[in-house]
């Protein structure tokens, strides 16, 4: 009879073993992809704080003639050129040019692509990824073939959707688990505050599990494709229509003036903004300047286009998205990775993602308190529960303290360090693999205690070594009116406080089990009577 | 009960050690049933969507791929929730050989 389910059991605990155990095992990376796609929120304003070399873009057109003017000066025969201009929120443009005969460069690697500074003249900053570091990881992965990275993401967003529909099936009283929280009572805590976390943003999660898939869903379900396509080639054809690059007349003309075919283009799209410009056979009769909309200008991510005539800078044609199915796929992208979103919505965004992180970290630690009271011997916890309160440790304290070991290495590395960008990553793993090493050599509770107060202390020194050390710290930006770096070096203090708190919830936090291993480190006080639940307590963090 | 999904101690009843391992055997095949059969039919359903949905080949394959994590997630889902595995394998071959069949004629 045990190969069946028990009728009695039901549909109900058949879905609360299914969440327990597809939660556990992609718990950690979960994790990582929501912490890092909360951050990524604010990769742009990430980019620009590691990048101090360039301030904030207060006129796109200053800066689109000042990418002209360079690219007319090192290759005004090129084939094409390609200018991305800067959104309010973004710092410099990149400008590169291709020439004829020579392939498109790999991404990531262009020896031609110069930054322009919001001053139009060319700027060198620093070698760094900056918030695009954490923008990939939360989906590439890092260090593994990028297809893996997505498959693996994939995979674990497929569970983390299976969990959500369990988890609601799961908590019958959703809406009742939301506004019930016991706290101090060890592992009832952490499930209220689990179930507290999951309700008050499910919406969020569903929204950003199920568009996650989405973006990138021909990778992950490819028969829909295979139904009515030759071949993925011929799918991308239909769906991603590119304007077909000009012939060069090879008489010389003109280049129509850029400003006016901006403001052009504004008019067209009702205010619209201009994001990518090509300029096709450039000082060309036959030129063509293609302008791309801005991606922050619309829920739907999706191709708006408009082909200007290169040398009268007369629209010649214009592209929208018209197919349902584009803008239903373009606006569930464009509502995951939230380019549209303003200020406050942003905000919102992030929040969500940290309830999420959060929710995640619950659930992995709820996994380890439930169990501890039901330890044979808690002095010697069997491999499989050792195993997962050690990862506990070094992911859900020592992956944010790594994420800081990043930044710090963007201050510290010297400049011209060779392969400098890439070092700065290297330094978030390597930190990374340490604590988590660590997390297994240390008791756990010293381990807890030990990392979330390296988190705190990572994140809180850093705005102050920005006063100390650079000209673009707080009081500098607050001077200047960059809002946007004030308050990221307000946040990161906001952040360490955040962890100096909860390292100094679990020193303070005492275990009322009195065999239990750590009986030592912290006196017992035997006033409660050891329930269950007190025992419980005993988890920390 | 370290695989204990459904620990059938909920019920009460106790779990021989023959029991156990029928039910660590039960739910390692609904992992596989889910993950590999469940993707299996969703892909025949896809196939068949993709064809049979309203409007131009972009439009169908689109909406098609949108819906098929939904598609999945019901099927794994309802996978964990069946009286047993051989029977969540019964329906799941059931479901992927009509869509399969459906789709092949829709062609």
């Amino acid at each position: 009879m045990s190969g069946k389910i028990p009728k009695a059991l039901g549909f109900r605990q058949s879905q609360a073993g299914l969440h327990t155990w597809t939660g556990l095992l992609v718990g950690w990376i979960l994790y990582l992809i929501f912490l890092n796609g909360a951050v990524s929120y604010w990769r742009e304003e990430i980019t620009r704080w590691a990048q101090p070399e360039i301030g904030v873009t207060r006129d796109v057109e200053t800066v689109a003639r000042g990418a002209i003017a360079h690219l007319q000066a090192v290759a005004p025969k090129a084939t094409t050129w390609s200018i991305s201009l800067p959104d309010e929120r973004a710092g410099g443009a990149t400008a590169t040019f291709r020439e004829k005969g020579r392939p498109a460069p790999r991404r990531g690697v262009d020896p031609n692509a110069v930054t322009i500074g919001p001053d139009g003249q060319v700027v060198t900053p620093r070698d760094t990824e900056g918030g695009d570091a954490f923008y990939r990881l939360h989906f590439d992965l890092r260090y593994v073939p990028v297809i893996w990275g997505r498959w693996i993401v994939g995979f674990c967003t497929m569970f983390m959707l299976v969990a959500i529909v369990s988890g609601v099936i799961t908590h019958k009283k959703i809406f009742a688990d939301f506004f019930t929280f016991r706290p101090g009572k060890g592992q009832r805590s952490w499930l209220d505050g689990h179930n507290a976390l999951a309700v008050l943003a499910l919406p969020f999660h569903a929204m950003i599990t199920y568009t996650g898939l989405i973006t990138l869903m021909v990778l992950y379900v490819p028969w829909g494709v295979a139904a009515n396509y030759p071949s993925k080639t011929a799918y991308y054809a239909q769906s991603i229509t590119r304007t077909k690059p000009v012939k060069p007349s090879g008489e010389a003309a003109p280049l129509a003036d850029i400003g006016a075919v901006l403001k052009s283009a504004e008019r067209a799209w009702d205010g619209g903004h201009a994001g990518l410009i090509r300029i096709d056979a450039p000082n060309d009769k036959a030129a063509r300047i293609i302008v791309t909309r801005r991606a922050s200008d619309t829920l739907v991510d999706g191709r708006w286009e408009i082909v200007f005539d290169g040398v009268t800078g007369q629209i010649r044609s214009q592209v929208a998205p018209t197919s349902s199915g584009m803008i239903a796929r373009g606006g569930m992208v464009g509502l995951h990775a939230g380019r549209f979103a303003p200020m406050t919505m942003r905000w919102l965004f992030f929040l969500s993602g940290l309830a999420g992180t959060a929710m995640v970290a619950t659930g992995l630690v709820l996994w380890i308190a439930k169990r501890r009271q039901k330890l044979a011997d808690p002095a010697r916890p069997h491999f499989g529960f050792r195993l997962v309160e050690r990862l506990n440790i070094g992911t859900i304290a020592g992956l944010p303290a790594a994420m800081a070991v990043f930044l710090w290495a963007n201050r510290l590395l010297p400049l011209n360090l060779a392969g400098r960008g890439d070092w700065e990553v290297h330094a978030m793993f390597i930190a990374w693999g340490v604590l988590l090493l660590h997390g297994f050599v240390r008791p756990p509770r010293r381990g807890w205690i030990e990392q979330l107060s390296l988190t705190a202390g990572l994140l809180l020194a850093l705005p102050v070594f920005n006063i100390a050390a650079a000209q673009h710290g707080l009081v500098a930006s607050l001077r200047s009116g960059d809002t946007a770096m004030a308050v990221m070096d307000l946040t990161l203090l906001a952040l360490g406080a955040a962890f100096a708190a909860m390292a100094v919830g679990v020193a303070h936090h005492k275990p009322a089990q009195p065999k239990a291993r750590r009986a030592k480190t912290a006196p017992v006080t035997p006033k409660a009577p050891a329930t269950p639940a007190r025992k419980a307590e005993e988890v920390e963090a | 009960m370290a695989f204990g999904i459904y620990s059938v101690n909920a019920t009460g009843v106790r779990q021989t050690q023959k029991g156990n391992w029928q039910g660590v055997r039960d739910v390692i095949a609904r992992i596989l049933l889910a993950a590999v059969g469940g993707y299996a039919v969703m892909a025949a359903c896809t196939v068949l969507l993709a064809r049979v949905l309203p409007g131009q080949a972009l439009d169908r394959t689109l909406w098609a791929t949108i819906l098929s994590f939904a598609i999945y997630a019901g099927l794994v889902v309802w996978t964990f929730a069946a009286r047993s595995a051989l029977r969540a394998g019964a329906v799941l071959l059931a479901i992927g050989a009509v869509a399969g069949l459906c789709a092949w004629w829709a062609a």
